[in-house]
């Protein structure tokens, strides 16, 4: 049953990290609370939704239905992260040192509430679904019992914790930086969800130029190890990836950084 | 800007080529794949299709292939890939990892 928890936990670890990031960037947002209960209910409905349909998604589009729908919900996932970026950069001032230190909560207003909402519910939609379909089946097929959803719900308490710490952990130790560290740690989440799509577009067979692995570094860290998926939903890290994937990955990485420097130099 | 919709086309209609590829298929039972080895030849475009028996959904992953897909309960998918080099290519169903293990050897 301890495969069961880390499955569980591997997901939910997925979400809590885009989650806390977004927890830390808008920390000293009044009322923001609602909008992230709002979204984390989106979300959790939509991966219901999306687990139930999950025989449908698939056959659609010759086949690649799944792949389509991914392609579909990370592109609205990174145009939101991005525009979240561009917002942050322009009212930056008040979200600088000064206001986080006296704890003062700042006004803003609804559309950035909103994208946080939808922000945190595309997380929960995409990952959530595999928790759904993965217990729906457990305890459809397999003989369901007690042992099984303590199981399920011991990989979600842990990877709420993980979640906690790190947003404790940021929240003590990187607080002068939040604001530089949250935007910075979001350019990196657009950019491997950049390189998500560009799995995809290879999976669905729409793209087959550039789609040989570059290289191998499954030696050092593999995908499969604990670290591998901490480097990779942070950083997008992949033992074995293609040109087109990487190409994905730094084009938005630089396009992010460019326009973020663009609302700098519009300030100045 | 010409150029650009040039590489555009190019690059999709690449993925257009179809039914060049080798097709094989797998079955999963009991958590299993059957067979849990599948020959393929060097250098060619390889579908693998996967028929999922059971009522339970899994997960087909593969990190050396660097696919990743759900297949439904009495459901089942297509993944495609390579031309690959020869070597073993390892696989797995990620809802039951202990017993759904595979691995393509490209010969």
């Amino acid at each position: 049953m301890f495969s069961v928890s880390l499955i569980v936990f591997r997901e939910i670890v997925e979400i809590a990290i885009i989650l806390t990031i977004l927890l830390l960037a808008t920390n000293n947002i009044k009322g923001r609370k609602r909008y992230i209960f709002l979204g984390c209910g989106l979300g959790v409905c939509g991966a219901i939704i999306l687990a139930l349909f999950t025989n449908k998604i698939t056959d659609l589009a010759d086949g690649y239905g799944q792949e389509i729908t991914n392609i579909i919900i990370l592109s609205l996932a990174i145009f939101m992260i991005s525009w979240t970026v561009i917002w942050m950069q322009k009212e930056a001032s008040r979200f600088s040192k000064a206001a986080f230190e006296t704890g003062k909560k700042i006004e803003v207003g609804e559309e950035p509430k909103i994208i946080l909402s939808l922000i945190i519910a595309s997380s929960i939609f995409r990952e959530g679904a595999e928790i759904v379909l993965f217990t729906q089946g457990f305890l459809a097929g397999d003989e369901p019992n007690l042992a099984f959803l303590l199981s399920v719900m011991f990989g979600c308490v842990a990877g709420a914790a993980f979640g906690l710490l790190f947003y404790f952990g940021v929240i003590k130790f990187a607080f002068k930086y939040i604001f530089s560290f949250t935007s910075f740690l979001l350019i990196l989440l657009a950019s491997s969800l950049s390189a998500q799509i560009a799995k995809n577009l290879i999976q669905a067979n729409i793209i087959t130029a550039f789609s040989k692995p570059l290289w191998n570094s499954s030696h050092i860290v593999s995908n499969g190890s604990f670290l591998g998926q901490l480097l990779t939903n942070f950083f997008g890290y992949n033992a074995r990836p293609t040109g087109l994937e990487l190409s994905f990955y730094f084009v938005t990485l630089i396009l992010l950084i460019l326009m973020k420097q663009q609302v700098n130099a519009k300030k100045a | 800007m010409k150029f650009i919709a040039f590489l555009l086309a190019v690059i999709i209609s690449s993925g257009a080529v179809a039914g060049d590829e080798e097709v094989f298929v797998v079955t999963i039972e009991n958590h299993r794949f059957n067979p849990k080895e599948i020959a393929v030849p060097a250098g060619k475009r390889i579908k693998l299709i996967i028929k999922n028996n059971d009522s339970s959904v899994e997960e087909f992953e593969s990190y050396d292939l660097n696919r990743e897909k759900l297949v439904p309960g009495k459901g089942e998918i297509k993944v495609l890939f390579g031309p690959l080099k020869p070597g073993i290519y390892k696989f797995f169903g990620e809802f039951h990892e202990k017993t759904a293990q595979g691995k393509i050897v490209v010969k």
